[in-house]
C-alpha cells in the first residue's frame, strides 16, 4: 500500500505482487469437475480405446502422449490401424454435421509414429514370474505385452514356425504389410518377450512341463478347426480349406491353385481368399458363392465392396451340392439355389447350376478345437483368450482378451483388486447433448489427410478435446493453459458453473460441495 | 474581471473550463443538463482543454471518471438525482480508491413517482459514500465552490460532490464574476496527484485484502476527511487573496441577542437569509459544507452567542426518522455544555420554502426541549 505522504499511513490498496495470494476458490460451494462422459466412439470400439482422448493428443501434436493414452487400451494401433474394422466410426457425432472423423487413420499415424520412433533401450531386468503364453495371435502377442511391460518373463509358444497367428497367416499382406506386422514383433522381441515356434503343447512340450516351468498359463490358441460342408467331392485334389490357403499364400508360398476358382462362403476369410486368389499369377476369374443374401454377409461390407471392384464375380443364395472331379481332381461344382423360410434356409432341388472350375475354397467358417481343454488336469488354472473362447472373431477383440488375461494375472499373483472386465454400458453422448453454439472447431468440414488436422475436428463428446471455450468465459481465470491443454484450477475457482454451461464437449459435470 | 449573467449550470460548466480538466464523462439528466450542453459547447469550440466523452449511462460517466483520474487525470462529471443513484456503486468506489474527481449533482426528488422538484434527498442518501460534499445557494457560490473543489479534492485524495438545487439554482441567471481565464488557471496549477495506474510500473491496485488492512483505509480515509474543514479554510485564504471573495465550511449571520437561528444549506438559505430581518432576535448559518459535517465550527458558533435554539431547514426526510440535516446537527451538538433545542422544518418533496412560511413556522415553533418537526405542506 502507497503511504499518504502527510501521515505515512497507507491511502490505498497497492501491491506490486500477484494477488494470486488470495485463494478465491476457497469462497466455492459448487465444483466444476471432468468426468469423461462415454464418447459414440469408444462405445463403438471393440478395445474400449479412449478415442477422444488420444485424438485430443495428436491435436496438440503430442505423439508421445497419444500413445501413452492408447497404449492403456490398445498396444498395437498400427496393427489395428490396419486390420480393425473401426465400429468406432459408424456413429461418430460429427458425421450428423458434416463428415464424421476419421478415426482410423489417426490411430494407423500414431502406431506408425510409435513403430519409427521406438529405440531399444537397455536391457530391462525382467524379475517377476515366468508366464506361458500359448499361441502368437493377437490376443497372445497382447497379453505378452502387458505381462512384459509389468516386468514378467513371458515366453510365447507357437505351433507354426511363423510368428503372429491370424495376423501373419490369416489376413493377406494387403490388408496387413508384412513389415508393419514384423517390426510390432522385433519391438516385442526387444522388450524381452521370448518366442518358441514350432512347439505344439501336449506334442513337443507336456503340460506338466509346462506348468512347471511357468507360474501362470494364457491359453490364446485361436479357431483353427475348419468347417466341413459334408458333399461329395470335398476331400478331392484342388480343393483348399480357406485358412490353409491363406495360411500358404500369406507365408509366400504358392498355394496350388488352377484357374478359374470358386470361393464358397460370405465370412471375412471367403473375402480374404477371394481377393488373395485374383492377385496370383495364371488365376483370372474368381466366383463367390454365399448362401444367404448380400445384406446377410457376415463380411465387412467395404471389403465385399473392394472384392466386386477387383472382379471378384458374387452368387448369392446358392449353396453347394456336390463337387465335381475329374481323375480325381476338381473340374467344377454343382449349386441349389436356396431362400430363408421361416424354418431357416430352405434348398430348392429343383433349381440348380453348374459352374466348372479348377479350384475350389472352402471357406465355411472356423471352430475352436476344444481338445486341448481336455488334456489338462482338473486342478490347474489357466487363463484363457481370443477365438479359442469366442470362436473366430476380431483382431481387436483378441487385443482386448489378451489385455484383460494380463490384467487379471497381474491382480492375482501381485494381490491386487480385480480389474474392470465389462465394458461401459452407458448412454454414450449424443448430438443433441453437444453444445456445438458454443464451439469453436466447427470450421474445417471435410475430412483432413494431415492427423493433426483431423484430429482438430473431433468434437469431444464427453471428453475435454482442448478447444479453449472454458478459458475464454471464466470469470476468475480459473483456468490455466498447461502445455497446451485447459487445466482447472481449483484455487481460484469460485464454482459459477460457466465452464460447465458453455462446455461444447459436455466434458464437464457440476457438483456440490468443494 | 467581468460580469455575465448565467445560471447556476452555466456557472459550474465555466468553473471547469476555468480550471481546465483533462476529461469530462457526463451524461445529460433534468436539471442538470445545461451543464453537459455547455461543457459540450466549450468541447465543440476547442475551448474546453480536454477531452468531452459521451457515455451511455451515469455508471459509465463515473467509471470512466474514475479510470481517467486513475491515471492521474483531473477529471470533472456532473449528474442529479436517479442518475446520482444509478452511479451509486461507482460512488463508494472511487472515494475506496482515492481518486481526486469533482462531480456536481443538482438536487431534484428521486421517485417514485416521477418528480422534478428539487429534494436533498438524492445527496444526502450518498452521505455515507466517502465523498465531501458542499452546497451552494447561488450561482457565484458555485462556480467559485466547483474551482476550489479540485484544489481540496486533489489535496486530500477524495473525491468532493458540489450539490446546488434543480431549478431554483440551475435554471435561475444571476450576474455572475467569472474569473479571468489565465488568472483562474494560475490559480489552480497542474494536477500534483501521482497516477496510480503507470503501464511502466505494473502493480494490482485495491485488490482483495483483509479486514485488517481495509480498517487501516478506512480510518486513514475518516482522519484525512477530517482534514478538510481546515484545508478548505486554506483554499478560501488564498482565494480570497486572488479573487477577493471567500466562503466557510458554515457562513452565519448572526445579530446582536439572537437566541436562535436557523440552518438551511442550499437555495433555501438564501430565502433565510432575505427574511432575516423581518424577524426578531434571530440569526441564521447556511450549512456549506455537510461532509466532512463541521462539528467544531457549529459548536465554536453556538456556544460563542449561547444558542439556545436551532430551526433546521430540511428539503429532504429520512423516512423513519425525519429531515437528515436536524439528524446531524442533533448527532453533532451531542455532549455540549449546553446543547440547543433542535426544531425540523421539513419541505420533502423539494417544496420552496416562502418567507411566510418561515416566519409562520418559527411563530408556530414552542420552545420545547425536544425535537419538533414541522412539515412545510401544512405551512402554506
Amino acid at each position: 500500500m502507497l503511504p499518504d505522504i502527510t501521515t505515512q499511513k497507507p491511502v490505498y490498496a497497492y501491491g506490486t505482487k500477484s494477488s494470486a495470494v488470495n485463494k478465491t476458490g476457497e469462497w466455492r460451494f459448487m465444483t466444476p469437475e471432468r468426468v469423461p462422459g462415454l464418447s459414440p466412439c469408444r462405445q463403438g470400439c471393440l478395445l474400449d480405446g479412449e478415442v477422444p482422448a488420444w485424438l485430443e493428443a495428436v491435436k496438440r501434436e503430442q505423439w508421445e502422449e497419444a500413445w501413452q493414452i492408447m497404449r492403456r487400451n490398445n498396444p498395437f494401433p498400427a496393427l489395428t490401424g490396419y486390420t480393425c474394422f473401426h465400429p468406432c466410426t459408424e456413429n461418430c457425432n460429427r458425421s450428423q454435421l458434416d463428415s464424421g472423423i476419421d478415426i482410423p487413420s489417426v490411430e494407423k499415424a500414431i502406431g506408425l509414429w510409435r513403430l519409427d520412433q521406438y529405440k531399444p533401450g537397455q536391457q530391462r531386468d525382467l524379475l517377476k514370474d515366468e508366464i506361458a503364453v500359448i499361441g502368437s495371435g493377437p490376443a497372445g502377442l497382447s497379453c505378452a505385452y502387458y505381462l512384459n511391460q509389468a516386468g514378467y518373463r513371458v515366453t510365447v509358444y507357437e505351433k507354426s514356425d511363423q510368428i503372429g497367428g491370424m495376423l501373419s497367416l490369416g489376413i493377406p499382406e494387403y490388408r496387413l504389410p508384412r513389415s508393419i506386422l514384423n517390426k510390432e514383433l522385433n519391438l516385442l522381441k526387444e522388450e524381452g518377450v521370448e518366442f518358441i515356434t514350432g512347439c505344439e503343447i501336449g506334442k513337443n512340450l507336456s503340460l506338466d512341463e509346462l506348468y512347471k516351468k511357468h507360474s501362470e498359463v494364457f491359453l490364446a490358441p485361436g479357431a483353427w478347426k475348419s468347417r466341413k460342408a459334408g458333399i461329395p467331392g470335398e476331400d478331392s485334389k484342388g480343393v483348399w480349406n480357406a485358412l490353409d490357403f491363406l495360411s500358404e499364400f500369406n507365408s509366400g508360398k504358392q498355394p496350388e491353385v488352377k484357374d478359374p476358382v470358386i470361393v464358397i462362403g460370405g465370412g471375412n476369410a471367403a473375402i480374404d481368399s477371394a481377393r488373395s486368389a485374383l492377385r496370383m499369377s495364371g488365376v483370372n476369374h474368381v466366383t463367390l458363392v454365399y448362401r444367404r443374401s448380400r445384406a446377410e454377409m457376415p463380411a465387412y461390407q467395404p471389403e465385399v465392396e473392394a472384392a466386386e471392384n477387383e472382379g471378384v464375380e458374387l452368387i448369392f443364395n446358392a449353396l453347394p451340392g456336390k463337387i465335381e472331379t475329374v481323375d480325381g481332381r476338381v473340374s467344377g461344382a454343382e449349386f441349389n439355389y436356396s431362400k430363408t423360410n421361416r424354418q431357416g434356409l430352405a434348398v430348392d432341388k429343383s433349381s440348380s447350376f453348374h459352374k466348372p472350375c479348377g479350384t475350389v475354397i472352402m471357406a465355411l467358417g472356423q471352430e475352436q478345437d476344444g481338445s486341448i481343454f481336455s488334456s489338462l488336469d482338473k486342478d490347474v488354472s489357466f487363463y484363457a483368450g481370443g477365438d479359442l473362447v469366442t470362436g473366430p472373431a476380431t483382431v481387436s477383440e483378441a487385443i482386448r482378451a489378451g489385455r484383460v488375461a494380463a490384467e487379471a494375472m497381474i491382480a492375482r499373483l501381485e494381490n491386487l483388486p480385480e480389474p474392470e472386465l465389462c465394458l461401459p454400458e452407458e448412454d454414450p453422448v449424443s448430438f443433441e447433448d453437444l453444445y456445438l453454439e458454443a464451439s469453436l472447431n466447427l470450421d474445417i468440414k471435410d475430412q483432413q489427410e494431415m492427423p493433426e488436422k483431423e484430429a482438430s475436428r473431433c468434437l469431444g463428446c464427453g471428453t475435454c478435446n482442448s478447444c479453449g471455450i472454458c478459458y475464454l468465459f471464466c470469470p476468475d481465470m480459473a483456468i490455466d493453459i498447461v502445455d497446451g491443454r485447459y487445466e482447472l484450477n481449483m484455487d481460484y475457482c469460485k464454482g459459477c458453473g460457466i465452464c460447465y454451461r458453455e462446455c461444447p464437449s459436455r466434458a464437464l459435470i457440476l457438483k456440490g460441495g468443494k | 474581471m467581468a460580469y455575465e449573467l448565467m445560471s447556476g449550470s452555466q456557472a459550474a460548466a465555466v468553473a471547469v473550463q476555468r480550471v481546465g480538466v483533462d476529461l469530462v464523462a457526463a451524461y445529460p439528466i433534468t436539471p442538470q443538463t445545461a451543464i453537459v450542453e455547455t461543457l459540450a459547447n466549450f468541447e465543440g469550440r476547442g475551448e474546453l482543454g480536454g477531452e468531452f466523452v459521451s457515455v451511455e449511462s451515469e455508471y459509465a460517466a463515473l467509471a470512466c471518471s474514475y479510470g481517467a483520474a486513475a491515471a492521474g487525470a483531473r477529471v470533472f462529471t456532473a449528474t442529479a438525482s436517479h442518475g446520482l443513484a444509478y452511479m451509486h456503486e461507482m460512488i463508494h468506489w472511487c472515494s475506496g480508491a482515492r481518486v481526486p474527481i469533482v462531480m456536481v449533482n443538482v438536487n431534484r426528488t428521486i421517485g417514485a413517482p416521477w418528480s422534478l422538484d428539487p429534494d436533498q434527498g438524492d445527496s444526502l442518501s450518498q452521505r455515507d459514500t466517502g465523498w465531501m460534499q458542499i452546497y451552494c445557494s447561488g450561482a457565484q457560490e458555485v462556480l467559485d465552490t466547483v474551482m476550489q473543489a479540485f484544489l481540496l479534492s486533489e489535496e486530500l485524495l477524495l473525491p468532493c460532490m458540489v450539490v446546488f438545487d434543480g431549478f431554483y439554482i440551475s435554471h435561475t441567471y444571476e450576474a455572475v464574476d467569472v474569473p479571468d481565464l489565465e488568472k483562474a488557471r494560475a490559480f489552480i496549477g497542474p494536477p500534483v496527484f501521482a497516477a496510480q495506474v503507470q503501464p511502466e510500473k505494473p502493480a494490482n491496485i485495491h485488490a482483495l485484502i483483509t479486514g485488517d488492512m481495509q480498517a487501516e483505509l478506512v480510518r486513514n480515509r475518516h482522519e484525512t476527511m477530517l482534514r478538510a474543514p481546515t484545508v478548505f479554510k486554506e483554499i478560501n485564504q488564498r482565494f480570497a487573496e486572488t479573487f477577493g471573495r471567500s466562503y466557510g465550511v458554515i457562513d452565519s449571520v448572526i445579530p446582536p441577542g439572537a437566541k436562535k437561528i436557523i440552518l438551511a444549506a442550499g437555495a433555501t438559505a438564501e430565502t433565510v437569509r432575505w427574511t432575516l430581518p423581518e424577524l426578531e432576535e434571530t440569526g441564521m448559518v447556511q450549512l456549506r459544507m455537510f461532509r466532512p459535517f463541521p462539528r467544531e465550527d457549529l459548536c465554536n458558533l453556538f456556544e460563542a452567542h449561547d444558542i439556545e435554539q436551532v430551526v433546521v431547514v430540511d428539503r429532504n426526510c429520512s423516512t423513519g426518522m425525519g429531515g437528515i440535516l436536524a439528524q446531524e446537527l442533533q448527532a453533532a451538538i451531542y455532549g455540549m455544555g449546553k446543547p440547543p433545542a433542535v426544531k425540523d422544518l421539513i419541505l420533502a418533496g423539494g417544496i420552496d420554502l416562502t418567507p411566510d412560511m418561515l416566519i409562520k413556522a418559527l411563530t408556530e415553533t414552542g420552545s420545547a426541549d425536544k425535537v419538533e418537526q414541522k412539515w412545510g405542506v401544512d405551512l402554506r
